[in-house]
């Protein structure tokens, strides 16, 4: 098995919105794309997948409605907000912004060595 | 959707959750069979990556609600279970908070409604009350008379307006029989002062209140419910009052009480301007109403400004010289009507709220104490949460909403017990206790009850909270007794059993001083004898009735006679007033040999008819009393007290022969000196009275001696005696000698009876608090005991042991209590007679009582200690 990464603090839920912003989802969903997508580096499991879906939901930027599935089973999927969206927007920037930042503090180091 | 809603939702929420995680769960089984794996390994891998899924649910619950709230709940839900679960702790602290807070709610309640609420009249501080200063005759409470009246009401700057009023008796005829009431006699200002508006028809007018308008009366909502059946056309109706007609000008409204008098009519008071003179008369009582924004020092400056007016405006009653009345020395004393409603009854409520105060520590101690072992009990329990990740915050968080779950319950089972205390107070409480029927449970002190109940709460829960806050953990380690070595736990316990012992203590000793008051009261020598033997009653002779005073005298004297033939009746005696029943009179009174410059002292007066003395059974020390003949003659004699003949003659015989008087030009000479009455209540020092034969008297009591008071058919005779002289006098205030001596020292009695219930509630607490204290300790070191007995020790030697350990205990308590009540008793030397606040005898006997109870309380726990088998004892503590 590939080697994991911890998720730094607070990126969960910003990978989340971006995963949701492609379209309606399920839990499972999102799970398997971020594994997916990250090529496997980022696994996130059940118990701090749902609790951040929650708390996105509580904060009113993801929406969810019980739907039928691809299975055939009714399951809860996840749209983004109005809110969620320009909450993905803002910290997609800051996010960029900051690893740029960090990558040029970075260089030199990588340089010397 | 906000949080409270979604709380609501709880149960929908749990539902969707669980389907959603079960829903992911079987999609990861589903791929991972797919790709080859069994689905145990699955469930597996899911477990170790994710935790079980109750900690996933539980993780997403946590960001779903306000987490404080939550803890709240659950610590909430806990207390709940552990509190029901351990039945006997939870139902004696429950009853012992629930006896300290509703015995503490309903004395507060009493205080509440009698001194801290507002009368029930609009703006209510405004109202004041206009009394005299008067060292002329020595009193600070001087009413008004008809000069003093009219010369406020019409000159008075800062006064909206000024009443008089006065309560009388009055007979009232309705159909044939004769019936006594309680009457307000007023001036035409004092209902609209007061604010007060009718129910039916009209208040009394301006034009009503002047000598020989027509006769216009107002009834009260009781009376006219009582008596005339509540009818609506009652106004303009006629009442015959003392033989006149009255036409009834209203109904008055059910809320109106005029301060303690229970009126059954309000009839207008009649002064007559042009007959007013300035003098030393002083009789109804006034009340006004301050303009807006006007101090009590500004109102009794506009009186000190009018006070010289009044011999300007009306003349000098003949026979009073302008110095006699410059020796009154009027000045002025305006009062907030409130402090006069309550008058000296607020400081044995406050004792009496302090007392309760006390009971109510002493069952915070008790269930500190409780909660304290138990918290020791619960160790290890503590230990387990902290271990398992639970902040110390937590755990006291935990312990408090346990103690606030038990103030509450506590509080509110208090409010059922003051409920009922309340009502067992109304009906004990003593006649003079002013505003009683403003005396409930309102929303003021069931706050006062909810505070109290939290406050109770966080102090007792506060004290094991902070005590077991820092943690150790050896109590899991080992079998758990290492803890209780620690000296801190008790040390707070010991304290607390001390404190326990001093408060029981003061309280004895509070309640044995008003015992001893009350022995004291009933040992003075009141001025007459065996009171249960002695009937007596008001009757009136109205003019309307018979107009000729000597008429009237003979009236009285036939109907003496009557009753003396009226079978069983050892002797009948007539009097204008019965002591310790209502306001006799006075007048300063000068000394043919002892001349003294200005006014002469004040004496009481009271006008008398033979056999007075004889059926009190109060002895004629010298000389003679008087008799029928003096009466008709209007001869010039007096009979006096004792003390008055010790005060001039030293002697009594020596007065014999001597004359005094109210004005020089009529000396009566003393032909008889009797012993000396407690005329103002056994706890009051007898006054000097100058007893005069009775002269234009028309409300006199009779006071009837015989061993078949109380009987059957008694009363009836004695009426048909009355009436058999005249069918139109009612008798009034009918009531034993007995019944006038128990409603003076209601005050006292009342005060006695809930000061001995608080002490032994207190001294209860105080004993249970020792007991459970000792018994503990004898538990905790049984082990000990086991080793001390295995090396020889005797059951006495342990024995020893711990009843020296409570003999320290209660010996601490006893000194702290003496201390504090020598320094508390004296603020209720004004409730004392006879005693003194440091009165040897009962704090002997208080502290002999305590150290009696504790050290039994102590022996019990000690003689079960030394009874334990070493063998039990080693095995169970190892």
């Amino acid at each position: 098995m590939p080697d994991r990464s911890d998720l730094p603090q607070g990126t969960l839920d910003l990978l989340i919105l971006q995963v949701v912003a492609a379209g309606a989802i399920h839990g499972y969903g999102i799970a398997q794309r971020l594994q997916l997508v990250s090529r496997d580096v980022v696994q996130v499991p059940q118990g701090s997948l749902y609790p951040a879906l929650h708390r996105l939901e509580n904060r009113g930027l993801l929406t969810a409605d019980w739907k039928m599935s691809d299975t055939g089973r009714h399951a809860k999927f996840y749209r983004l907000t109005p809110k969620g969206r320009s909450q993905l927007k803002e910290e997609a920037a800051s996010w960029l912004r900051l690893t740029e930042a960090i990558g040029l503090i970075l260089k030199p180091a990588r340089g010397s060595r | 959707m906000t949080w409270w809603r979604r709380m609501l939702r709880r149960r929908a929420l749990e539902r969707e959750l669980d389907a959603e995680l079960r829903d992911h769960i079987e999609r990861e089984i589903a791929e991972g069979v797919r790709a080859g794996q069994s689905e145990a390994d699955v469930r597996r891998q899911i477990r170790l990556t994710s935790g079980g899924l109750d900690q996933v649910k539980e993780a997403c619950r946590d960001v779903r609600r306000p987490r404080a709230l939550a803890d709240l709940a659950a610590d909430v839900r806990f207390a709940w279970r552990i509190l029901a679960k351990d039945r006997w702790f939870t139902a004696g602290a429950m009853l012992t908070l629930a006896l300290g807070i509703g015995a503490t709610t309903a004395i507060f309640s009493v205080v509440y409604g009698v001194l801290l609420q507002p009368l029930a009249f609009d703006e209510p501080d405004r109202l004041v009350v206009i009394y005299h200063r008067a060292p002329g005759f020595n009193t600070p409470t001087l009413p008004q008379s008809d000069a003093t009246y009219f010369t406020y009401r019409d000159h008075a700057r800062v006064f909206e307006d000024i009443g008089l009023w006065r309560a009388e008796q009055v007979s009232i005829a309705r159909s044939g029989t004769p019936e006594p009431e309680q009457a307000l006699r007023l001036t035409d200002g004092l209902l609209s002062l007061l604010r007060v508006r009718p129910l039916l028809g009209d208040l009394l007018r301006k034009e009503d209140d002047v000598p020989g308008a027509p006769n216009r009366v107002l009834l009260t909502y009781g009376y006219w419910q009582r008596a005339l059946g509540a009818s609506r056309d009652v106004v303009g109706q006629s009442l015959v009052i003392d033989g006149s007609s009255y036409e009834v000008a209203g109904v008055l409204p059910a809320s109106f009480t005029f301060l303690d008098t229970r009126a059954a009519v309000l009839l207008p008071l009649k002064l007559n301007r042009t007959q007013a003179l300035t003098g030393p008369g002083f009789g109804p009582r006034g009340v006004a109403r301050l303009k807006p924004g006007v101090t009590l020092a500004e109102a009794n400056d506009d009186i000190a400004r009018m006070i010289p007016l009044i011999p300007e405006q009306f003349p000098l009653q003949p026979g009073v010289t302008r110095e006699m009345w410059q020796g009154v020395g009027l000045a002025p004393n305006v009062r907030p009507l409130s402090e006069v409603v309550i008058g000296d009854v607020g400081r044995s409520l406050c004792i009496l709220l302090g007392t309760v105060g006390v009971v109510l520590l002493m069952a915070w101690a008790n269930v500190a104490n409780l909660l304290l072992v138990r918290a020791e009990g619960r160790q290890r329990e503590f230990a387990v949460r902290a271990a398992v990740g639970a902040s110390h915050g937590r755990i006291a968080a935990a312990l408090l909403s346990e103690s606030l779950l038990l103030g509450l319950a506590g509080g509110a089972l208090g409010v059922l017990f003051a409920q009922a205390g309340i009502g067992l107070l109304r009906r004990m409480a003593p006649v003079g206790l002013p505003r009683v029927d403003d005396i409930a449970i309102n929303g003021v002190v069931l706050l006062f009850t909810l505070t109290l109940s939290v406050v109770t709460a966080l102090m007792f829960g506060l004290l094991p909270a902070v005590r077991f806050g820092t943690l150790n953990f050896h109590v899991l380690k080992d079998a758990g007794r290492s803890a209780s070595d620690a000296p801190g736990p008790h040390r707070t316990r010991n304290m607390l059993v001390v404190a326990q012992v001093a408060l029981a203590l003061v309280l004895l000793i509070v309640s044995g001083l008003m015992i001893r008051t009350f022995v004291a009261m009933r040992q003075v020598q009141p001025g007459y004898v065996r009171p249960a033997e002695v009937q007596t009653f008001h009757v009136r002779v109205p003019p309307a009735l018979i107009r000729d005073p000597q008429q009237v005298t003979r009236t009285y004297e036939e109907i003496a006679e009557r009753l003396t033939h009226v079978s069983g009746v050892a002797a009948v005696g007539l009097t204008s007033s019965i002591p310790m029943d209502r306001f006799q009179g006075a007048a300063p009174i000068s000394v043919e040999d002892r001349p003294v410059s200005g006014t002469p002292p004040t004496r009481r007066v009271k006008p008398i008819a033979p056999g007075y003395f004889e059926t009190m059974g109060n002895p004629v020390v010298a000389g003679r009393a008087i008799t029928w003949t003096d009466i008709h003659q209007t001869a010039l004699v007096a009979v006096i007290s004792e003390n008055l003949a010790r005060v001039y003659w030293g002697e009594p015989s020596k007065a014999l022969g001597k004359r005094l008087g109210g004005s020089p030009e009529e000396w009566s000479e003393i032909v008889g000196v009797v012993g000396n009455e407690r005329v103002d209540g056994l706890n009051h020092p007898a006054p000097t009275i100058v007893y005069l034969p009775m002269a234009n008297n028309r409300d006199m009591a009779y006071v009837v001696r015989s061993h078949r008071v109380g009987g059957p058919g008694f009363l009836r005779e004695l009426q048909q005696a009355v009436w058999s002289v005249n069918s139109n006098l009612p008798l009034a205030t009918v009531r034993t000698l007995d019944e006038i001596e128990a409603d003076s020292m209601a005050r006292t009695s009342f005060a006695m009876v809930m000061l001995a219930i608080a002490a032994s509630v207190a001294l209860l607490i105080g004993v249970v608090g020792i007991y459970g204290v000792i018994r503990y300790i004898a538990a905790q070191r049984t082990c000990e005991i086991g080793i001390r007995m295995a090396l020889g020790a005797q059951t006495g030697d342990v024995r020893r042991l711990f009843l020296r350990h409570g003999l320290v205990l209660t010996l601490g308590g006893i000194t702290v209590g003496i201390g504090a009540a020598m320094f508390l008793t004296r603020v209720m030397s004004a409730l004392l007679f006879g005693v003194t606040p440091t009165d040897p005898v009962t704090y002997v006997a208080a502290s002999a009582g305590v150290a009696a109870v504790a050290l039994l309380a102590t022996y019990l726990p000690a003689r079960r200690a030394s009874r334990i088998d070493p063998i039990v004892a080693l095995r169970s503590g190892m």
